[in-house]
C-alpha cells in the first residue's frame, strides 16, 4: 500500500436526484502538497442519514468552525 | 478519513433525502427510494472526471442498511461494499421473537406537536445543520430542512407493526418485507460486487451479520471484532479493513484479502482490572472456513432452586440481598421456581454489568443463576440456546389477553471483583413461543418464528408454557476460576416488553407471578455449543 497524498479538499454540494430532489454530498478530495490529483481516482460513498459535517466549539467555548469529519457512525 | 485520502482515495458523504441538509422527504428507513437514489450516486460519482470508474462503499448500521439497498439496484460501476452491524431481515433484526427494540431513533425529528413546536425546531436544525457552500445564508438549508417535516418516525414503526405481515399505509403490503434487504436477496446477489461484512462480539445484530453472510453468494469475506454497536471500534478500526478491501478491488493490488479464510473471528475475554473487551488481554483472532464451527457437544447447564453456592447480589434500598440459585450441569428435582414478574428493569442488552444497578438492574430484579467456578478457561463460540418453561401461577391486575416477555442474559462473573460482564441474550414473547412457518431465507436452522396476525396463543392462569430461545451468537472465553452468571427477567430497558405501557401508566398495577420449571420433563436450561469436546484430530 502507498501513501500518495497528504492533504484533503472538503466540497459541500447539492446532487440532484432525477425527480429533482437535491441530496447533500460533502466530498473529500485527496491532496499532494495542496495539489489536486493528475488521474482519476476511485470514489468510496458512504450514503447515510446521519450528519457529516457539524459546528465544533472552540476552545473558548464559541461555536463557530465547520468540521468534517467521519465518524464511526459513517465509516 | 485521513486513512483513506492519503492512500488515494475519494471520499464521497451523501445524506439520504430527509436528512441533513438534503430536500425530501424520509417515511421509512431503507425505503426503495433510498435505494434508487444511492445507485444513482454511484453512478453520478463513476462519471464525474476525478473519478477512475470504480466506487465502493462502506459504513455501518443505517449506513449498512443503504449499501444493500444500492447493491439491490446493480449500479454498474459499484466494485465493493463494506457492510457493517446490520441487519438481513428487518423483522428478525429489530422485533426479534416478537419483543419490539425501543432504540434506532437517531435519524428521526421529533418535531412536536404544535405549530409553534415546529418552528422551534426549525430554527434550531437550520442553525446546527452545515448548509452547502453556496448556501452560506441557508435559505436552501432552510428549504430543504421544510420538507423534513413530513419524515415518518423510524421507532414508532418499530412499536406499532409488531408483526411481521404488519401493514402500514405507505406500502401495500407488509410493512418488514418491503424494508427489508432478504426481499431483495436474488438482485444483492446478482450485482456482482464484493462484500466485506463486519459485526462485533457484542454488536445487538450479530446474529444478523451471520445471517446476511450467510446467504450472501457474491464473493465475501466477514470480520466479527471485538466490538458493540456505538462504542469506538479498535483492534482493529475498521477503516484498515475499508483500506485492505479497497486496495484490493479498486486497485488490484495483491494482498491476499481474498485468498485467506474468509471467516475472521474475535474470540474475546473481559479485562476486569481495566474494564475493557479490545487491546492486549482481552482475546485472540481465529481464522476459519464456515460458520457454524465444528460443535462436538454440547454443554447443558440446569436452572436448579438451590441456593447454596452462598453468594448474593445486592438488592437495593430497603430490600435484602438476592440469592444466586444454582446452574449446573446436574438435573435437578422437579421444582418450581417463584418469581414476581418486575417491570421497568433499568438493565438492557448493552449493558456491560447486569449487577451495576442495585435498585431496578436485571440482576437484583430478576432470578439469577450461577455455575461452580470453571476449573480451567472455556471458550464457547456459535450459537446458545435456552429452554425455558413457566407456569402462571396468578395474571396479577394484567387485562386479557395475558403475555409475558422473557429475557435471558448470559454473563462472566468474576469472583476476584464482584463484578459481571454480559456477553450474551436472547428474548421471546411466550405468546408467540410456537416455532411456526417456513424461513423466508437460510435461517441457518435455528428456531423460526412466523409472527404473523394469528400466530399468538396468549397465556392462562394454571397454564404452563415452554419457550426455546435462540440466544445471540457468541465468540467468548470465561477465565479459570470465574462463573457463568444467567440472569432471567421479564422486562428489559430499551425493549416495548408486554406490559411495559401498562406500569408505566398505572404502576402500581400488580404483575403477573409466574414459576419457572426445574427438573421433570420440562426443565428449564441453558444449552451452550462446545467445540472442543470430542474433536476429532482432522476436524
Amino acid at each position: 500500500m502507498e501513501k500518495n497524498y497528504n492533504g484533503r479538499k472538503q466540497t459541500h454540494t447539492y446532487l440532484t436526484m432525477p425527480d429533482g430532489t437535491r441530496l447533500s454530498c460533502v466530498l473529500f478530495m485527496p491532496l499532494k502538497d495542496g495539489k489536486e490529483p493528475e488521474v482519476p481516482l476511485p470514489v468510496i460513498l458512504s450514503y447515510t442519514a446521519y450528519e457529516c459535517l457539524y459546528y465544533a466549539a472552540g476552545p473558548d467555548g464559541t461555536v463557530s468552525s465547520r468540521q468534517g469529519q467521519i465518524s464511526t457512525w459513517i465509516l | 478519513m485521513d486513512t483513506l485520502t492519503d492512500y488515494g482515495y475519494i471520499v464521497a458523504v451523501v445524506q439520504v433525502r430527509g436528512c441533513g441538509a438534503s430536500f425530501g422527504t424520509r417515511k421509512v428507513v431503507a425505503s426503495r427510494q433510498e435505494a434508487q437514489d444511492g445507485a444513482y450516486v454511484v453512478e453520478y460519482l463513476a462519471s464525474q472526471p476525478w473519478c477512475d470508474q470504480n466506487v465502493m462503499t462502506a459504513g455501518q448500521s443505517y449506513n449498512g442498511q443503504t449499501q444493500l439497498g444500492i447493491l439491490s439496484r446493480k449500479p454498474a460501476h459499484l466494485r465493493a461494499a463494506y457492510i457493517g452491524k446490520t441487519d438481513l431481515n428487518r423483522y428478525d433484526g429489530w422485533v426479534r421473537n416478537g419483543i419490539p427494540r425501543a432504540f434506532g431513533s437517531r435519524p428521526d425529528i421529533d418535531w412536536g406537536k404544535t405549530r409553534e413546536e415546529q418552528e422551534a425546531v426549525l430554527e434550531r436544525l437550520v442553525q446546527e445543520t452545515v448548509p452547502v457552500d453556496a448556501d452560506p445564508e441557508r435559505q436552501l438549508l432552510r428549504e430543504a430542512i421544510s420538507e423534513h417535516l413530513r419524515n415518518g418516525s423510524q421507532v414508532t414503526a418499530q412499536r406499532e407493526y409488531n408483526w411481521r405481515d404488519s401493514e402500514c399505509p405507505y406500502f401495500e403490503g407488509s410493512f418488514w418485507d418491503a424494508l427489508s434487504a432478504s426481499t431483495y436477496l436474488q438482485d444483492i446477489n446478482a450485482s456482482g460486487a464484493v462484500v466485506y461484512l463486519d459485526g462485533g462480539v457484542l454488536d445487538v445484530f450479530r446474529r444478523d451479520t451471520i445471517l446476511l453472510y450467510h446467504n450472501l453468494t457474491l464473493p465475501k469475506k466477514l470480520i466479527i471484532g471485538p466490538w458493540d454497536h456505538i462504542r469506538p471500534k479498535l483492534d482493529p478500526e475498521p477503516r484498515f479493513e475499508i483500506l485492505r478491501l479497497a486496495e484490493h478491488v479498486l486497485k488490484g493490488v495483491e494482498n491476499g484479502i481474498m485468498e485467506e479464510p474468509p471467516l475472521t473471528l474475535r474470540v474475546m475475554e473481559y479485562d476486569f482490572q481495566n474494564h475493557r473487551y479490545s487491546g492486549p488481554g482481552t482475546g485472540y483472532y481465529r481464522k476459519e472456513n464456515s460458520w457454524p464451527l465444528w460443535e462436538g457437544r454440547r454443554d447443558v447447564f440446569y436452572l436448579s432452586p438451590e441456593s447454596r453456592n452462598g453468594i448474593l447480589f445486592a438488592g437495593g434500598t430497603g430490600k435484602e440481598n438476592v440469592p444466586a440459585a444454582v446452574l449446573s450441569a446436574a438435573q435437578p428435582e422437579m421444582s418450581g421456581i417463584v418469581y414476581p414478574v418486575v417491570y421497568g428493569i433499568s438493565s438492557g442488552v448493552e449493558t456491560d454489568d447486569l449487577l451495576a444497578d442495585p435498585e431496578r438492574g436485571a440482576c437484583s430484579r430478576g432470578m439469577n443463576f450461577l455455575t461452580d467456578p470453571y476449573p480451567e478457561d472455556i471458550e464457547y463460540i456459535g450459537h446458545p440456546f435456552a429452554d425455558i418453561s413457566f407456569t402462571v401461577l396468578d395474571a396479577g391486575e394484567m387485562p386479557a389477553p395475558l403475555d409475558v416477555d422473557v429475557f435471558v442474559m448470559l454473563s462472566d462473573f468474576d469472583p476476584e471483583t464482584g463484578q459481571a460482564f454480559q456477553f450474551c441474550s436472547g428474548w421471546m414473547r411466550s405468546s408467540l413461543r410456537t416455532p411456526i412457518g417456513t424461513p423466508s431465507y437460510d435461517f441457518l436452522g435455528l428456531p423460526w418464528h412466523d409472527c404473523r396476525k394469528g400466530d399468538n396463543e396468549y397465556l392462562e392462569t394454571g397454564g404452563t408454557y415452554s419457550l426455546q430461545i435462540d440466544l445471540l451468537p457468541v465468540f467468548y472465553r470465561i477465565r479459570k476460576g470465574h462463573r457463568l452468571l444467567l440472569t432471567v427477567t421479564c422486562s428489559l430497558d430499551r425493549t416495548y416488553y408486554a406490559g411495559r405501557e401498562i406500569c408505566e401508566m398505572s404502576p402500581g398495577t400488580a404483575a403477573p407471578v409466574i414459576s419457572f420449571c426445574t427438573g421433570g420433563d420440562k426443565p428449564c436450561c441453558l444449552i451452550l455449543p462446545n467445540i472442543y469436546a470430542d474433536k476429532p484430530e482432522n476436524t
